[in-house]
């Protein structure tokens, strides 16, 4: 017995005085290797009484047991010092910079966003998304809007006309998305509940002006609509965009000859050290305009017999309603490509336009 | 429309602020625009006395002078030859501001002049916004009282206010007018307009030969006044004009542009001893010319209204008087002419000739018809009293004098189409207000507006007038809440482009928006095939054809951007082009393009060029997102010319070509001034559109695969030109039950002929786990296939 107990407090300490993994794993055969000191042991068993070979082989298991529980910790030691000596020679160092990523420069532009947010509300609203073609005939720009040959509202419109060789139809580029309006109108299916925003053209060139902007027209016909229906529609639509419940809103007398009565509507502002504040203030800052479905405009979309038919339309500038959303100080800057311009007040995919999480 | 309010208060009285009077106007439908009011601006100016001038010890030019505002005295160091002991003028004390114009305004600081402190600043009348010459400083008389403020002093005749006039309102298009509208609407009280009439001494000796009278002239009035003298203007037009922004000329011409501003009544004047026999009104021949009091020649066309004496065109009727027979500070005998042309004619004309002029700008949108009587004599007694002169008769050939329409309306209807509850007292109020004359009979209202508002022809007309004079601002809004909402707000087109669109940006390509119209030397470059169109009356010769392809802008752009030193560019545009076919046919593309470096030169790994593979990858992940197999795309060698000819190819998709991806040609990246490579990806969405399949509902369903995958590699030399999609798809033809995948991650050639494309190829089936004689047979199948139909050899 006592054998046994030296064996093993002798075999526990070359454990402990292992001077590394290697010496550690000699140690490990010499004692629990096939030919080890406490294998043999173990093998010797059967020559003892079956007493004996109970009580010794007890003890033996146990010391085995033990021996491996130190050598595994033992181990484990070496491992942790090695791993630790390893990384203490490893570093990085964090303030280098990432690999160039260009992806997060990229922008949506804003008429884009804008339409797109014009998208969510007007469908929320109930309008459903219509386009119409950019080029469109003399009927369908004009005369079908109640704008006959000669009328002094032509001027107001610097038209391009388009120089193509057959006289007889004279094309234009839209000088505002209202043919829409007269493309919906003529398919003469009711009810109408339809946006158009889209690319439109006029002839004019300055500070505040560009030869091609962005309109998006609403138009809704149906039985017995309203005026007071009208001012409800673009109350609503203005307050949601702007996320501004308090916006007050200005309805005036205007004049266009595909609605009566027409009005224009502005916004209140503040103007402070150059800066708009909208829905603060007792300013007005004009953003869209609108009125009654002209008769002459049914009439001329062959409309008839239907006198309880009525209907409004509104149609606005986006670039307006961007610039006085995200502060663009410059019409002009939209269309010249800077891509420093397009960066700072673009967008990106995942700026939704989504109501409930914009 | 410019206008002082002293002018207005000639036709209303009425004791409202200014603030008042523009919310009113803007609120009756004429929008005020501007307003220049110098009371604002002079509230801090004070009237005050000069007790003491004494030489200033340092400057001989300036006084030193002892200033009272009736409670304090201020030294002021003054530089003005009219100052002097016991004037009254205005001070202005420290901390005024000081307004001669917008962009001249400074504020008064305590100042040393030439060693003496100065206290304030009096002011000429110029310093103080007003009208008038502006030597020395101001001199009041002993009616300014000491100690109040200057801004009350200041007249009406010195405030001025614009407003927009729409097209429908001619009718305010006169002081009058607008006197007359404000008060229908409640504003003030209108004064009774008074014309005075005088009696002629003699004949007006000429006839007048109206040939078109049953068309376009129904009115024609002409009266002389002879032995006038036509000199300086009076000093109230002179002053209105200067403030309202109207060139005083002389007397007779300041007369008529002073009747059309004050009663929207357009006249003309010409110098009878330039005339010669009697006055003809006809529609001129095409090819007649004409020198307009503008000094340029028109041509006309046929059927422009010209007024004639026997030799010669006098006027374009209208629009504007013949060179030929103007007055000036000459003329001893002026012929007043008052007419109404119908305004078609006149816009028609002056649209032609492309004329503006006042004149024009109010017959063609509709004046009153019935105020040529009033306007002859206006002009007649105004004449009279600055230039003097002796009266002829009027000459006065009007054949029809038109009745205003009659128009049915119902209070229900109005009602209806403002969705208010208006009593029919204020219904019928409001109408009578503006001048309609009504008729009641049973619930029916029959209404005749007045001839001024030759606008109102229709009862949604009337609708609009009530609704003004209501006020927009009080109809309440009534929420509009659908049945049956349309759920697809938007087309699977629209989806598609906006998925597009934000792929791309996450892609790291920038959104452009360019014109729809191009410099024609853009397309000449690209060489495209298409008949193009061009614009009629483009705004610049650099934007003069609408663009048959989007390359061009964006090239464009890289410009720009290239030469501020933005190297590495990705860009895209999704927008419309234009053909001429049978009319002009419209398109819709999306091209991108991307330049320099796709990663920048960095720490981690080797930098690289953008190339063609960047802008496929682009194509991939747009089908992946608008849910389109981008496997069975079918890339094809050969697209357009403007590419390299080597690196490009044609996309199609199901048999229709729906785009092209490839680098641009170097001569044309060298036309447009660029200096690097650009690649391009260019699509057909008109095409791609119809392939396009709402997926957003219920799914396929899904197939789990459980048994083990293989993964096989092979070498294959092959030609040059053998296109590895051509191989990659035959592979997967050769067993579509167990080859899942095939790719090509190795392609090496060298500068022989010989080229080697490795290709991995995943082999797994569905219902079991295969034995590597399965695989093998897989395998074998392969290379045997491949080497017979490409003539490849397994290395």
């Amino acid at each position: 017995m006592n054998d046994l107990n030296q064996l093993i407090q002798s075999a526990l300490d070359e454990v402990e005085n292992s001077e590394d993994i290697k010496v550690l794993e000699k140690v490990r055969v010499k004692l629990l290797g096939k030919a080890g000191v406490i294998t043999q042991e173990l093998k010797n068993l059967s020559k003892y009484s079956e007493e004996d070979r109970k009580n010794f082989g007890k003890q033996l298991n146990i010391a085995k047991v033990k021996l491996q529980e130190s050598i595994e910790s033992k181990k484990a030691a070496f491992e942790n010092k090695e791993l630790e000596s390893k990384l203490s020679k490893e570093f990085t160092d964090c303030t280098l910079p990432t690999r160039d990523n260009t992806n997060s420069i990229s922008k949506v532009h804003p008429v884009s966003q804008t339409i797109n947010e014009i998208v969510s509300i007007l469908g929320n609203m109930g309008l459903v998304f219509q386009e119409g073609p950019d080029v469109e005939d003399d009927f369908n720009n004009f005369t079908a809007l109640n704008i006959p040959k000669n009328h002094p509202a032509r001027e107001m419109h610097d038209t391009f006309y388009l120089k193509n060789s057959h006289k007889n139809e004279k094309l234009v580029l839209r000088t505002h998305t209202s043919p829409v309006q007269i493309r919906t109108l003529k398919r003469n299916k009711f009810p109408i509940r339809i946006f158009a925003p889209g690319r439109t053209y006029r002839c004019d060139s300055d500070m505040t002006h560009t030869p091609m902007f962005h309109q998006v027209e609403g138009l809704v016909v149906d039985e017995n609509i309203k005026f007071s229906h009208l001012k409800w529609f673009v109350e609503e639509f203005c307050r949601v965009f702007f996320k501004n419940s308090e916006l007050k809103l200005r309805f005036r007398p205007s004049y266009f000859p595909f609605t009566e009565p027409s009005a224009e509507v502005d916004i209140n502002c503040e103007i402070k050290s150059g800066k708009i504040f909208l829905g603060k203030g007792t300013k007005w800052m004009e953003i869209l305009g609108c009125g009654m479905v002209h008769p002459n405009v049914f009439k001329l979309c062959e409309i008839n017999n239907a006198p309880n038919l009525s209907g409004f339309a509104f149609g606005m500038g986006i670039e307006r309603l961007a610039m006085l959303k995200y502060g663009m100080p410059d019409l002009r800057e939209f269309y010249e490509g800077n891509l420093d311009w397009l960066r700072h007040y673009g967008f990106s995919p995942f700026d939704t336009t989504d109501l409930n999480w914009r | 429309m410019r206008f002082t309010v002293g002018w207005l208060k000639e036709y209303l009285d009425f004791d409202s602020s200014i603030d008042e009077l523009c919310n009113k106007l803007t609120s009756i439908g004429l929008e005020v625009e501007n307003v220049n009011n110098p009371k604002d601006k002079l509230e801090k100016f004070v009237i005050s006395s000069i007790s003491e001038v004494k030489d200033h010890p340092n400057a001989d030019k300036l006084k030193v002078c002892k200033v009272n505002d009736g409670k304090n005295f201020y030294e002021i160091v003054c530089g003005a030859l009219n100052v002097h002991e016991g004037m009254i003028t205005v001070l202005a004390k420290i901390g005024a501001i000081i307004y001669p114009s917008s962009d001249k305004e400074f504020k008064i600081t305590k100042n040393k002049i030439r060693g003496i402190q100065s206290n304030g600043m009096l002011c000429s009348s110029e310093e103080l916004g007003l009208s008038g010459e502006s030597d020395g400083i101001i001199e009041l008389d002993e009616n300014y009282i000491i100690g109040e403020s200057f801004s009350r002093y200041i007249e009406d005749d010195e405030i001025d206010i614009e407003i927009a006039i729409t097209p429908n309102r001619v009718d305010c298009a006169g002081v009058y007018g607008i006197a007359r509208d404000l008060s229908a609407s409640g504003f003030g009280k209108q004064k009774e307009l008074r014309i005075k009439k005088h009696n002629s001494s003699y004949k007006t000796k000429f006839k007048v030969n109206n040939t078109i009278s049953d068309s376009d002239c129904p009115q024609f009035l002409i009266r002389e006044v002879r032995n006038i003298k036509n000199g300086d203007s009076s000093e109230f037009i002179v002053k209105r004009f200067n403030k309202t922004g109207i060139k005083v000329i002389s007397s007779l011409v300041d007369i008529t542009n002073y009747i059309n501003i004050d009663y929207c009544r357009p006249l003309h004047v010409f110098d009878s001893d330039k005339l010669s026999g009697d006055i003809t009104i006809r529609h001129s021949k095409k090819g007649e010319r004409f020198i307009g009091l503008d000094e340029q020649e028109y041509v006309l066309d046929n059927n422009m209204i010209v007024i004639c004496d026997d030799e010669k065109i006098i006027s374009l009727a209208g629009i504007l008087g013949a060179k030929n027979s103007g007055c000036d500070e000459n003329t001893k005998n002026v012929l007043i002419e008052s007419a109404y042309f119908l305004p078609e004619s006149i816009s028609s004309t002056g649209r032609k000739l492309n004329i503006q002029s006042d004149a024009r700008y109010r017959f063609e949108r509709g004046i009153d018809p019935l105020s040529t009587k009033d306007g002859i004599e206006m002009a007649t007694d105004m004449i009279k009293k600055t230039c003097g002169g002796e009266i002829g008769t009027i000459v006065n050939e009007t054949i029809s004098i038109e009745k205003s329409p009659e128009i049915n309306i119902t209070l229900e209807f109005l009602n209806k189409l403002l969705g208010i509850n208006l009593k029919k007292d204020i219904f019928t109020q409001s109408l009578t207000r503006i001048g309609c004359k009504l008729k009641e009979k049973d619930g029916k209202f029959l209404v005749s507006p007045p001839s001024w508002r030759q606008d109102i022809s229709l009862k949604e007309d009337l609708v609009e007038e009530v609704a003004r004079l209501y006020g927009y601002d009080n109809i309440e809004s009534t929420p509009l809440n659908f049945n049956n909402k349309n759920y697809e707000v938007t087309s699977i087109e629209q989806k598609s482009k906006k998925k597009i669109r934000e792929i791309l940006v996450s892609r790291g390509v920038t959104e452009t928006i360019n014109w729809s119209f191009v410099n024609q030397k853009w397309e000449d470059i690209l060489k495209t095939p298409y008949k193009k169109v061009l614009l009629e009356n483009p705004i610049s010769t650099e934007l003069s054809v609408l663009r048959t392809n989007l390359v061009g802008g964006l090239l464009n752009i890289l410009k720009s951007n290239h030469n501020k030193g933005l190297k590495n560019i990705s860009i895209f545009e999704i927008g419309p082009i234009f053909f001429e076919e049978k009319l002009v046919d419209q398109f819709e593309n999306i091209v991108v393009v991307r330049s320099g470096k796709a990663v920048e030169k960095n720490w981690i790994e080797k930098n690289r060029d953008f190339d063609v593979f960047d802008l496929k990858a682009d194509l991939i992940a747009i089908f992946e997102i608008i849910n389109l197999d981008s496997s069975i795309i079918d890339f094809s060698n050969s697209a357009n010319s403007y590419y390299h000819p080597g690196k490009n190819c044609l996309i199609k998709f199901g048999n229709k070509i729906i785009g092209s991806l490839g680098q641009i040609h170097p001569q044309i990246i060298k036309d447009f001034g660029l200096k690097n490579d650009v690649s391009m990806l260019e699509i057909n969405f008109s095409n791609l559109k119809y392939f396009l399949k709402d997926k957003s509902g219920s799914r396929k369903e899904f197939k789990k695969l459980n048994f083990q995958s293989s993964i096989r590699d092979f070498s294959f030399g092959i030609d040059k030109t053998t296109s590895s999609g051509e191989v990659v798809n035959f592979i997967k033809s050769l067993d579509k039950e167990l080859i899942r995948t095939v790719k090509v991650f190795d392609d090496y050639s060298d500068d022989s002929q010989n080229r080697a494309i490795a290709i991995e190829v995943k082999i797994q089936s569905e219902v079991k786990t295969l034995s590597e004689l399965e695989i093998n047979k897989v395998c074998q199948e392969i290379v045997k296939k491949i080497e017979e139909k490409f003539s490849a050899k397994l290395r």
